[in-house]
């Protein structure tokens, strides 16, 4: 019998027992860090490339909290966003902690609470992301930056604004809807970039498999609808 | 002559490490955005130079708060 726990941990990797809590070989670490901050830094750039109003620079932040663990997450945002200070300028490092916060919900929720145990779970923990990454980064937007980064999100807090809302709420507002849709494209592509991982790496990681695309449209639907009585509520009711 | 398992050379890491890792990152963020802050507000017409690294440092704080305190639950 094998009486060196070490030694044990290691055959127990190498026998694919990669389950949530055991030791993951540093090999994968070394390999899938940089390549998921990579992968964060071309989807950050093709966004802003294209303008669009989301922000996709947070796929690899959850593809390492969901398979490493959260703090891996978190690395690998902190990474993303002072190596795209290099492309992009400085005006991302302050939003490094939203990469943070979220790899950390992530990595938390699906390795500790088990919200990856099916698909309306996982599902309810990108909301979550959502919401808790909007929460740490509207206080950015509007104390480091004045309420304007020169995102496409401006655009829909300009928006709010004209409506009648003030500066905190507009910020807030449109935080919220531009992340809502942001952190559920991302949360579903990291599923399936993780599904097309080999097995060994995410054996014992509970995340849906083999989702299918009916389930998916009806959620994203019912945000959609819900998101959309939001922006008609806040636009048509002026601030007192 | 015994012949070596390979796989008892594999070097492994856990929680612990990664949860090193997470701090060593948020350190370097605490390190970074000082250099930057004189920059950020001219890059977007914000506020003054002084009150965003007040907020950042209080921010990145917070999280290695966090971390902090995870230390003590996080088990190998």
């Amino acid at each position: 019998m094998n009486q060196n726990p070490a030694i044990s941990q290691s055959t127990r990797v190498a026998g694919g027992a990669l389950a949530a809590g055991l030791r993951i070989p540093l090999t994968y670490v070394i390999t899938l860090v940089p390549v998921a901050a990579a992968l964060n830094i071309v989807g950050g750039t093709i966004n802003g490339a294209l303008k669009l109003p989301t922000f996709l620079d947070m796929i690899g932040t959850a593809v390492a909290a969901i398979v490493l663990g959260p703090w891996w997450g978190a690395l690998v945002g902190v990474i993303t966003n002072l190596g795209g200070s290099l492309i992009n300028g400085p005006i991302g490092i302050p939003f490094a902690l939203c990469n943070v916060a979220g790899g950390l919900v992530w990595g938390y929720g699906i390795r500790s609470l088990g919200m990856g145990s099916s698909l309306p779970k996982y599902f309810l923990l990108n909301i979550i992301v959502a919401l808790v990454v909007s929460a740490v980064a509207a206080p950015i937007v509007i104390f480091v930056f004045g309420g304007a980064t020169g995102h496409s999100s401006d655009a829909i807090t300009a928006a709010f604004a004209r409506a009648g809302q003030d500066l905190i709420t507009s910020v807030f507002a449109s935080n919220i809807l531009v992340s809502l849709a942001d952190k559920i494209i991302a949360g579903f592509v990291a599923l399936s970039i993780i599904a097309a991982l080999p097995a060994n790496l995410t054996h014992g990681i509970k995340i849906p498999t083999a989702v299918g695309m009916r389930g998916v449209m009806i959620s994203v639907i019912g945000v959609v609808i819900g998101v959309a009585i939001v922006l008609v509520y806040m636009l048509i009711t002026p601030a007192s | 002559m015994s012949i070596q398992d390979p796989s008892e050379t594999i070097r492994t890491v856990g929680p612990r490490e990664g949860l090193g890792a997470g701090i060593i990152a948020i350190g370097l963020l605490s390190v970074a955005v000082p250099s930057v802050v004189d920059q950020l507000p001219s890059v977007a017409n914000g506020g003054s130079a002084e009150f965003a690294l007040y907020g950042m440092s209080v921010m990145i704080g917070i999280f290695v708060i966090i971390a902090g305190v995870m230390t003590f639950f996080i088990k190998d």
